[in-house]
């Protein structure tokens, strides 16, 4: 059977609606970008560690807690220039979770921090479940003048309530409100009574007044015909009623919220925390990266000035961490949201004495350098890599050196 | 024999003429549509995040950016409908296809794909500042006065003609141990992840004089800029309706 031309346009829009409804469910963002970020970025200039999600699987209205620390390495690459302006965000395909509080070394934070290379930064977000689905979500470092420095993320699924989400907050002047949907039927109800205006001034001139001749009487120049005094009577009137409603809507407005204040922006001094004490010194010597067996190979320098032995437990970069099975208690944490590189292998793996300087060979071999894209370093316009070095003792005292600035090798053979 | 018989038909005149009411209204439909592509480019690559979220409608940028990124393709559809018709529509026809397209834009978007609440990104209104301009037109149909006069009508109805939208959201809320505005509130409680604080240009210190009154001057200034930009888009919609561009060569 012949389809018939004018059946076609409806099966286009079939399937055009069809192939949308199914985008519309299926293309929401299944990460968010860690990966696309160039490896200088994520190696070399702010690091997160310690991150904790407090659950994975919420219902809507229950709180998601987000703790950990960051730290701005305290060399900073001078090619991206440092502006010291930083704010702790958090990642979001959309406003799925609300954010109530953000706590920065157990100050509040509202805006964005003067932050200053070297220090560390230990953060809470409380965010509540808004809507159902399952989201990626994660912690961000935005650094003014490089974007957003992104920590590790996780998949969190909201469950639907049986009560509709509200977000409400109480005024200084005693109003509880909605955030939902506060204030929004006003500016619908205003936007439509100037659309309607708008129109009714439009269909005097544009579907009263036939337009075709005023076409050739304009090009003749003959003005009085085309602006009568009625048009400009209405113009008058309009002109009227625009100032009225304008300046009496304000003044109406001015007298419902008596109380207001500017939107407000400043900068915030974030309190240092505490000055851990030292004991162990660590430098880099020379660093490569193998291609083919996906490994980093570093020598290491370390002295330990502390009373107790230490080991050098872990090695974190952007969101990657190698641990050395051969420190005590030193297991994979299941809720760790970092991504395992696999073993850290140490040569000599012996523990550094008290008062001993050791030369150390680190080696992290692992996928993870090519699956988080990183293993691009040596491509890059800068072949320099940073981190952190996690040392700790028998009792449990814990170093972090960071590397920050180390010029890497890459290995083709 | 034909014409001259729908010459003197009058139900063929009044059938001609609703025929030419449906054309004229269809292609006016045409047009508008055309100007509110043409006014949502100028004005979202100028005004942004100012035109989008509540709480970047401040006292400083705001109605600065919100008049002049509006005017420029106002200012000309404005001329091109003066000098072709005499029809002083041209503002106020692309203001009401802007705020629809915008508030339908945001619905579908931002609100249906990303979920952010409409209280958040909902779109200012120019028309009452298109109206008054087109009227001054109107009234004075002089280019001289509509630069001087049109341009301080849109200037001066802006704000005040957006604040009764806003103005519920610049209401005191203590959160994370300061005061703030529930458009603060709401801007850091909807996360936008690719927008941090420090992105958010708006009025921050002072101005150091005025009394700290940072709207008054920035309308002045909005209304100073906006005769100029009405001189210059004027010409340059003038220049797009000369007959030169449809010639033969």
């Amino acid at each position: 059977m012949k389809i018939k031309n004018w059946f076609i346009i409806p099966i286009v829009l079939a399937f055009s609606l069809m192939l949308a409804t199914i985008a519309s469910n299926s293309l929401f963002a299944s990460g968010i970008g860690e990966r696309a970020q160039e490896a200088i970025l994520r190696m070399r200039t702010a690091q997160f560690y310690d991150v904790r999600f407090s659950s994975n699987h919420l219902k809507v209205g229950e709180d998601l807690v987000v703790t950990g620390k960051v730290m701005i390495l305290p060399i900073w690459p001078h090619e991206l220039g440092f502006s010291g302006i930083g704010y702790i965000n958090f990642f979001e395909p959309g406003p799925r979770l609300v954010r109530k509080e953000t706590v920065v070394n157990g100050q509040p934070v509202f805006s964005s921090m003067i932050i200053k290379l070297g220090d560390t930064y230990d953060f809470k977000e409380v965010l509540t479940a808004r809507q159902p689905g399952t989201w990626p979500v994660g912690v961000t470092m935005n650094i003014k003048d490089i974007g957003p420095i992104v920590g590790p993320s996780i998949k969190v699924t909201i469950d639907p309530s049986s009560t509709p989400y509200t977000n409400t907050v109480q005024t200084l002047t005693g109003q509880s409100v909605n955030l939902e949907n506060y204030g929004l039927s006003r500016a619908m109800g205003w936007s439509f009574l100037w659309v309607l205006l708008g129109i009714g001034w439009l269909y005097y001139w544009l579907i009263l007044k036939p337009t075709a001749p005023r076409l050739g009487l304009a090009y003749l120049e003959k003005e009085d015909e085309l602006v009568t005094k009625q048009d400009q009577k209405l113009g008058l009137l309009f002109l009227g009623l625009v100032i009225v409603l304008v300046f009496g809507g304000a003044f109406i407005a001015s007298k419902q919220f008596p109380i207001v204040v500017p939107l407000q922006k400043t900068f915030v001094r974030i309190d240092p925390l505490p000055q851990e004490p030292t004991y162990v010194e660590a430098k880099v010597n020379k660093a490569t990266y193998n291609v083919q067996q996906r490994s980093l190979d570093f020598d290491l320098v370390v002295t330990n000035k502390g009373t107790d032995k230490v080991y050098l437990r872990r090695f974190q970069t952007a969101n990657v961490a190698f641990l050395n099975p051969a420190a005590p208690d030193n297991q994979w944490p299941a809720d760790s949201p970092e991504v395992n590189g696999g073993d850290l292998q140490i040569t000599p793996n012996d523990p550094i004495l008290p008062g001993e300087t050791k030369q150390l060979h680190i080696k992290a071999q692992g996928a993870a350098w090519e699956v988080e894209r990183l293993s691009t370093i040596y491509k890059e316009s800068a072949s320099r890599f940073g981190g952190l070095l996690f040392f700790g003792d028998t009792q449990g005292h814990r170093n972090i050196i960071a590397i920050a600035d180390q010029f890497i090798v890459p290995v083709f053979q | 024999m034909q014409t001259q018989t729908i010459r003197t038909s009058p139900e063929l005149q009044k059938e001609g003429l609703a025929v030419g009411k449906r054309i004229q209204f269809v292609a006016w439909v045409i047009i508008g549509m055309t100007v509110t592509v043409g006014t949502f480019a100028s004005q979202s690559l100028l005004e942004g995040d100012w035109s989008f979220w509540i709480d970047w409608k401040d006292r400083r940028y705001f109605p600065i950016l919100g008049v002049i990124s509006y005017m420029l393709m106002l200012v000309s559809v404005q001329a091109a409908c003066w000098i072709k018709a005499r029809l002083p529509v041209g503002m106020t026809l692309c203001a009401v296809g802007i705020n629809l397209w915008q508030w339908f834009e945001r619905y579908v978007n931002w609100w249906g794909w990303f979920g952010y609440p409409m209280n958040e990104l909902f779109p200012e209104t120019v028309i009452p500042c298109a109206i008054a301009a087109d009227c001054v037109l109107l009234l004075s149909r002089k280019l001289l006065l509509t630069y001087l006069f049109g341009a301080y009508a849109f200037a001066l109805t802006f704000y005040p003609a957006n604040w009764v939208m806003i103005a519920p959201f610049h209401q005191p809320i203590e959160a994370l141990g300061q005061t703030l505005s529930l458009a603060d509130y709401i801007g850091f409680s909807y996360v936008r992840s690719a927008i941090p604080e420090y992105l958010r240009m708006i009025e921050s210190g002072t101005l150091r004089t005025f009394e700290g009154g940072a709207l008054g001057p920035a309308i002045f200034f909005s209304g100073v800029v906006g005769i100029f930009i009405y001189a210059i888009f004027w010409w340059i919609g003038d220049q797009c309706t000369r007959n030169r561009w449809v010639k033969k060569i």
